[in-house]
């Protein structure tokens, strides 16, 4: 964690700052706080940062500012490593589950553990916001207890409905929109994760905290 | 306005793309062949990035409700107004009344129709880009149908009537071995002959070629459009327009900005041959084509 990010070229628009290439808390707090210093910085020609586990995606319009300049901009940004734990967890989102989740049955039986000790381990949790991916909004939080661990379906469905709450692996996650998927469904949410006509389209940012309820 | 009477098998509106939203998972979008958008908008006088309409796999005819100048480019396509043939990259008056018909893309994948104005629809997360596996932008999410009718917004007054030979020359997709330039990350064992697979839509084109590659799951890092994905099978991706914006697949170069249209308008079967480039060539590559589209639009204004 004390080595130098690398700096590294996306192709001309983007660059990728990597810090490692584990999935841990510590490395993912320093993402988000390295991603808010670049992002107070108010570089001019910086479009996008997306904060992924280990690295950070600096995109950027090359008509403003070219690579050298922008990661001669950057260097000095990153050489602070300090991670104030304050603002790491700064948003807690409560979202109110029903656990009726069509896979919860098959869930208990394949973890040995009766529907009703999965829900309670599901969310007793305080899950952290790892990345968001895969589809606009979809946010996958972690992590999952060791005891809920299961791989992805042999079989992906072709259409999970919206406001699905799922788990696989060490992760959970809610489906934002109808799209196919490959998590075990053990509950419900009528929050709406993502909606292209609000101001902030995705409730969740990388960084914030779930707490689920029922 | 515009209305369609028969709808291409794939049409939805495009601009330059979302910018800003790429945290929440939001792809980029935007049109396939970026060169064509911004020479046909710099022929009509619209900013380069205003939103035209895309095609491919089949044609379509629409009428025009009110007169409109509009210019096509991108593939080849045989265009005709009332069943006079028409050429491309050019601009043209279509009368209240007038149909204009578009056969299928030929030489290439997409086709565009940019109106002078730019077509208006709402702008959705800074963009009038359609993303249709998010069901938003352009027409309600989705792609155009037949009785569509199509909003137009307000003309620049303009002169130019055609793109010179040359840029259209340059700006015509064409087949055989194209040469596409990228910026390896590590070593590369790209810089060869690759075939664009049947794989290949609007997310990413499927490369194939023997020896495989070698590939292989990573911990997500973010992603963008000309990304050349390597995973576990060996069989590289370039992402596109609708790529994610973070991947799980080792990252083994990523394909030019100016040459990304190149592999869009790129017909399954065809070869490509990657070549290795640097950011700082690609970068100066991006500013020449920027100066060109400026000198386009100054002509074509009045």
């Amino acid at each position: 964690l004390n080595q130098r990010p690398s700096i590294r070229p996306l192709g001309d628009s983007a660059m990728t700052i990597t810090f490692g290439d584990t999935i841990t808390e510590e490395l993912a707090d320093l993402v988000v706080a390295q991603s808010r210093r670049i992002s107070g910085a108010g570089i001019r020609g910086v479009t996008d940062i997306v904060s992924s586990y280990a690295s950070i995606g600096v995109h950027y319009d090359p008509d403003a500012i070219a690579y050298d300049e922008l990661q001669a901009r950057l260097a000095p940004l990153l050489e602070d490593p300090s991670v104030n734990t304050d603002d790491a967890g700064s948003r807690v989102h409560h979202i109110r589950v029903r656990y009726d989740g069509e896979d919860l049955d098959e869930v208990a039986r394949r973890t040995q553990l009766t529907t009703a000790e999965v829900v309670s381990i599901h969310i007793a949790a305080l899950y952290r916001v790892f990345v968001i991916g895969f589809v606009p909004g979809f946010a996958y939080l972690g992590p999952l207890d060791a005891r809920l661990a299961l791989p992805r379906r042999d079989s992906p469905r072709k259409r999970v409905p919206p406001g699905s709450v799922a788990i696989a692996e060490r992760q959970t996650g809610i489906y934002p929109s109808a799209t196919p998927g490959g998590w075990h469904i053990i509950g419900s949410t009528t929050e709406r994760m993502f909606d292209p006509s609000r101001l902030e389209p995705s409730l969740l940012s990388v960084g914030d905290r779930v707490k689920f309820e029922s | 306005v515009i209305r369609f009477v028969r709808a291409p098998a794939y049409a939805t509106i495009q601009d330059a793309g979302r910018r800003g939203h790429l945290a929440y998972g939001v792809p980029r979008s935007g049109v396939m062949d970026a060169a064509a958008l911004h020479t046909l908008n710099a022929l009509l006088g619209n900013d380069a990035g205003a939103a035209a309409i895309e095609i491919a796999l089949t044609g379509g005819e629409m009428v025009f409700e009110n007169p409109h100048t509009f210019a096509i480019g991108g593939a080849n396509a045989s265009i005709a107004l009332d069943g006079n043939p028409l050429e491309s990259w050019s601009a043209h008056r279509g009368a209240a009344g007038q149909t204009l018909s578009i056969g299928a893309p030929t030489g290439g994948r997409f086709v565009y129709i940019a109106v002078a104005g730019g077509i208006d629809c709402p702008v959705v997360m800074g963009s009038r880009s359609t993303y249709l596996p998010g069901e938003f932008g352009g027409l309600g999410g989705r792609r155009i149908k037949a009785g569509d009718v199509i909003s137009i917004g307000n003309a620049a007054r303009r002169r130019r009537h055609h793109v010179s030979d040359p840029l259209q020359d340059d700006l015509r997709p064409k087949l055989g071995e194209r040469i596409v330039r990228f910026i390896a990350r590590g070593e590369s064992t790209l810089e060869r002959s690759w075939r664009i697979s049947v794989a290949s839509d609007r997310t990413g084109y499927r490369l194939e070629s023997e020896p495989r590659e070698t590939g292989a799951s990573i911990v997500s890092e973010p992603i963008c459009p000309g990304v050349i994905q390597l995973p576990p099978g060996g069989e590289p991706i370039i992402l596109m327009a609708d790529a994610p914006t973070i991947g799980g697949y080792r990252i083994a170069g990523t394909v030019i900005s100016a040459d990304l249209r190149i592999v869009a308008q790129c017909p399954p079967g065809e070869e490509i041959i990657l070549e290795k480039s640097t950011v700082a060539r690609a970068q100066s590559e991006l500013a020449r084509s920027s100066e060109v589209f400026s000198r386009v639009r100054e002509w074509s204004l009045a």
